[in-house]
């Protein structure tokens, strides 16, 4: 195969090109209710080749390495249709990489009646909790991602990833009454990432059953405690997005905003991206451009310090490359993603980001979130009153919003307990979803967010 | 395609489809003002679904070289599959549908039109950042299964979508417009109005007090308040009888002034097509007729499980299984155009679009929802934008209040949608 990638690389007469092939098998259950939904294996192979000239890309997926040749000349052609002329990409040196799977305990080798099992053993736990749960929802997921990866400027990568996940949801109905709860745990660890969750099935059964009798939050504005992962889905919404470079390259207000030494926090808020942290699901060792993952400050002391960047908008800046191209497959262009997305540990303990709390929220697990890069949207599963500095009771339907201004500088402490998450989900950016990230951090409080709600 | 069938036939199982999918599509993408990309994007691959000992296999590749490796891993998946209670569908009986027009979009000509707008917008909005995607598509979709049906298909796309990203007094502001069809696109120069007037309204912030106030959903924003109805209607969820719609057909469910359709023949219309992705045929329906819930969104295996029939409400690409979904939706239009409804509100709040749309209990119809572009209305006057605002509830409450729909519809893709206005929605600001 390499010898033909070389022949095709030969072929290239434009400022840059590159060549990606990748070869994906996916083995997915699905247990919904009593039925086993799902339970096989899907395979995806194919490539793609991006050229790139005077300014604009061309690119052209194709299916079966026979139509490589092809491609190349297709994704030449459209990028010599433009008559842009705008900056090249930033240079960086070629590098020459063999990366494997990281994996202890490789979920490949183990068999589809073995993981049918495990997923059959969390769905009964929440169908046999009691005539309340309605319903239940069971994933259990591993993909082998092998990838080949080519330029013009001599990089030569092959890069195996591996991951491997299960998330379960429960179901509660008191007529019309319907509370869900979930959670979900993957990464690139290996199978031992799906084993023994049986107490946290339980809890979401019992989470689920609570909800049913939880009040609707009431709307108005709040001082939050945020537990670890919805504070990770906050500041992917919240900081992670805006500092993606491929909205500010070319749009010099923007720029002028997110100019470095613009305080955006607290002197203890440090904010990361980290694409070199092996085993989290937002892992990645290199990016689909070939550059090598590092560890970036987005925030450092409060203040702004760096951004994601490829090597377009990189040079359209003049900074530094990230690390921070990124495609969902093949078949997309890589775009600025975020990889494992952190505020970094602070020195609270948790009764210490309670005190003095007199009409506030602790707020616990993320559904999701979506941002505008200014004003951004997070829920949460659930949240329990804090009165007085004293945990209360749950309420549900929480949704908070923010604004990129103000909300981080309202961050009044954060705690030590960092924790990651990674799960079987993903962000979602320009149609490409999903994107298999990571984000994390520990407790944190913050005042003043706006909650929807009567 | 033909080995996979081959290879099925000589198998003892009791059915089996294969479903390969075609497309071929070929954006042109400006970003920030420049033409960012062009691309030609190609996929082709088959599903193989398998019913053996009463249980469902599945699997599906993009390696056609391999019929043997598909098929025994959707017969290896059929060993833990779900029990099913169907069987596949003979031929279906279909009418002509306008869903192909192969006339294409070239590729200089988009970039014409795309480096026009952008001429045309530099005049009258400086510091607005545009991106645009132009896309020419195409899909082959064919079915084969052991019912002897033989179901083949193939439909144009062409579609238009801009959005601006400026930086105001009022803070970032979005704006988007968008046009699509199954066949050439009409002139979209309407579109730079309705932008240019949004981005213009967009300059001044206003302050919305907090409670309950009328609120208008126009089109773009509409689409959120419909998530939860897609959740309700969707036959896995009365299957699993999770959805509050479950038993209800016949009763009515929200005010008589609402009817959805889910309309699939409706011409040149993005979900319209001669059958659904298990071949059975496409048809025009009510959903909720004046209020009244009269069906659900079904396909072979969430019919079974109901002991209906199936909707043609079927979606699914090769990689994966069927699930139901609308083909078309409709929200029936009313008398008066949208512009009256502004005109005719006293204090409330017109929503553009809005951030966390599908966050919320969607089961349950809860929506809790930040306004991301909307305006203040006093008086029938537009005011200025509200900011850091949300506006919450059920839309199987809310759907009870509604006190006008305009006659003017936009579509989002298959959604057909109108502007509604609400009585009492909760707003809280941040005062």
């Amino acid at each position: 195969m390499e010898s033909i990638i070389k022949k095709a690389l030969e072929l290239a007469a434009v400022e840059y090109l590159d060549i990606h092939l990748e070869e994906s098998v996916i083995t997915q259950i699905v247990y919904s209710g009593k039925e086993l939904e799902k339970a096989g294996t899907n395979k995806k192979k194919g490539g793609s080749v991006r050229a790139f000239h005077r300014g604009s890309f061309g690119f052209a997926t194709f299916n079966s390495i026979d139509e490589l040749f092809k491609a190349v000349e297709e994704a030449q052609r459209l990028a010599r249709i433009s008559e842009t002329k705008g900056p090249g990409l930033k240079r960086v040196d070629p590098v020459k990489d063999r990366v494997k799977a990281h994996v202890k305990d490789n979920p490949l080798e183990h068999s589809l009646e073995e993981k049918v099992d495990l997923a059959r053993r969390y769905n009964d736990i929440i169908l046999g909790a009691g005539e309340k749960v309605q319903s239940s929802r069971v994933l259990y997921e591993d993909r082998l991602v092998k990838t080949y990866f080519y330029s013009t400027e001599g990089t030569e990568l092959e890069i195996e990833k591996i991951y491997c996940g299960v998330s379960f949801a429960s179901f509660a109905r008191d007529g019309s009454n319907v509370q869900m709860a979930f959670n979900s745990f993957g990464d690139q660890r290996g199978f031992e990432t799906v084993l023994n969750h049986e107490t946290d099935v339980e809890e979401v059964v019992k989470h689920s059953l609570d909800l049913l009798k939880a009040e609707k939050v009431e709307g108005g504005v709040y001082t939050v405690v945020l537990d670890p992962r919805i504070a990770g889905t906050f500041i992917h919404e919240a900081f992670g997005h805006l500092s993606e470079a491929d909205h500010m390259a070319r749009n010099e207000k923007l720029k002028k905003i997110m100019e470095r030494g613009a305080r955006f926090g607290p002197d203890y808020l440090n904010v990361i991206d980290d694409g070199s942290m092996v085993g989290e699901r937002g892992y990645i060792g290199y990016d689909d451009e070939g550059v090598r993952a590092r560890k970036n400050y987005l925030i450092k002391d409060g203040v702004l310090v760096g951004r994601l960047h490829s090597r377009q908008t990189a040079e359209l800046m003049g900074e530094d490359v990230t690390g921070n191209a990124r495609a969902i497959d093949f078949s997309y262009m890589p775009i600025v993603r975020m990889t494992v997305t952190h505020i970094d540990r602070g020195d609270k303990d948790f009764d210490e980001l309670l005190e003095g709390i007199e009409r506030g929220l602790y707020v616990i697990g993320a559904l999701g979130g979506q941002t505008e890069l200014e004003m951004f949207t997070f829920s949460a599963e659930r949240a329990y009153k804090i009165e007085n500095g004293r945990i209360g009771e749950m309420v549900r339907d929480v949704v908070l919003s923010g604004n990129v201004f103000e909300t981080l500088k309202n961050i009044e402490g954060i705690g030590k307990d960092l924790v990651l998450f990674g799960g079987l989900g993903g962000c979602g950016k320009r149609g490409q979803f999903p994107l298999p990230v990571s984000d994390g951090s520990p407790h944190i409080r913050i005042k003043n967010v706006v909650i929807g709600g009567k | 395609m033909d080995k996979i069938f081959e290879t099925l036939k000589k198998k003892d199982l009791e059915g089996f489809e294969v479903y390969f999918e075609e497309t071929e599509s070929n954006p042109i993408i400006f970003e920030q003002n420049e033409l960012q990309s062009l691309e030609k994007k190609f996929d082709r691959g088959v599903g193989v679904r398998v019913i053996h000992r009463g249980r469902l296999g599945f699997s599906s590749t993009n390696d056609l070289e391999r019929p043997d490796e598909v098929v025994e891993y959707a017969l290896e998946s059929a060993k833990y599959g779900e029990k099913v209670n169907y069987t596949f569908p003979g031929p279906p009986e279909t009418e002509r549908l306008q869903i192909y027009s192969d006339e294409g979009w070239p590729e200089s000509e988009r970039i014409e039109i795309g480096k026009r707008i952008l001429e045309e917008l530099k005049g009258l909005a400086k510091d607005v950042k545009i991106d645009m995607e132009l896309n020419y598509s195409r899909k082959k979709v064919l079915i084969l299964n052991s019912a002897g049906l033989r179901a083949k298909m193939e439909k144009t796309f062409y579609s238009f979508e801009i959005s601006g990203f400026t930086i105001t007094e009022s803070g970032f502001v979005w704006v988007y417009e968008q046009k699509a069809s199954l066949k050439p696109l009409p002139p979209f120069d309407d579109l730079i109005g309705k932008l240019l007037e949004k981005l213009e309204h967009a300059n001044r912030t206003a302050r919305s007090k907090s409670g309950e106030l009328k609120v208008v959903f126009a089109p773009q924003a509409l689409f959120s308040l419909i998530r939860p109805f897609a959740v309700g209607l969707n036959g896995k969820n009365i299957a699993k009888k999770i959805s509050p719609l479950t038993d209800r057909v016949g009763e009515k469910i929200i005010g008589e002034n609402i009817t959805f359709i889910d309309d699939g023949t409706k011409p040149w219309s993005w979900g319209t097509r001669p059958f659904d992705d298990e071949g059975i045929p496409v048809r025009k329906r009510f959903l909720i007729e004046k209020g009244v819930l009269r069906g659900y969104l079904l396909d072979l295996n969430t019919s079974s499980k109901v002991g209906m029939q199936s909707t043609g409400n079927a979606f699914r690409k090769y990689t994966s299984l069927p699930s139901p979904s609308f083909n078309n939706l409709i929200i029936e239009p009313g008398e008066v155009p949208s512009s009256e409804i502004l005109k005719d509100l006293d204090y409330g709040i017109v929503v553009h679009s809005v951030i966390g749309g599908g966050q919320s209990n969607l089961l349950a119809g809860d929506f809790s929802l930040n306004i991301g572009l909307g305006f203040l209305v006093e008086n029938g006057e537009i005011v200025g934008r509200v900011k850091d605002t949300m506006v919450a509830g059920n839309v199987y409450d809310c759907f009870n209040r509604v006190y006008a729909i305009s006659k003017d519809t936009e579509a989002l893709g298959p959604y057909i949608l109108p502007y509604i206005a609400f009585e009492k929605l909760s707003v809280t600001s941040k005062e």
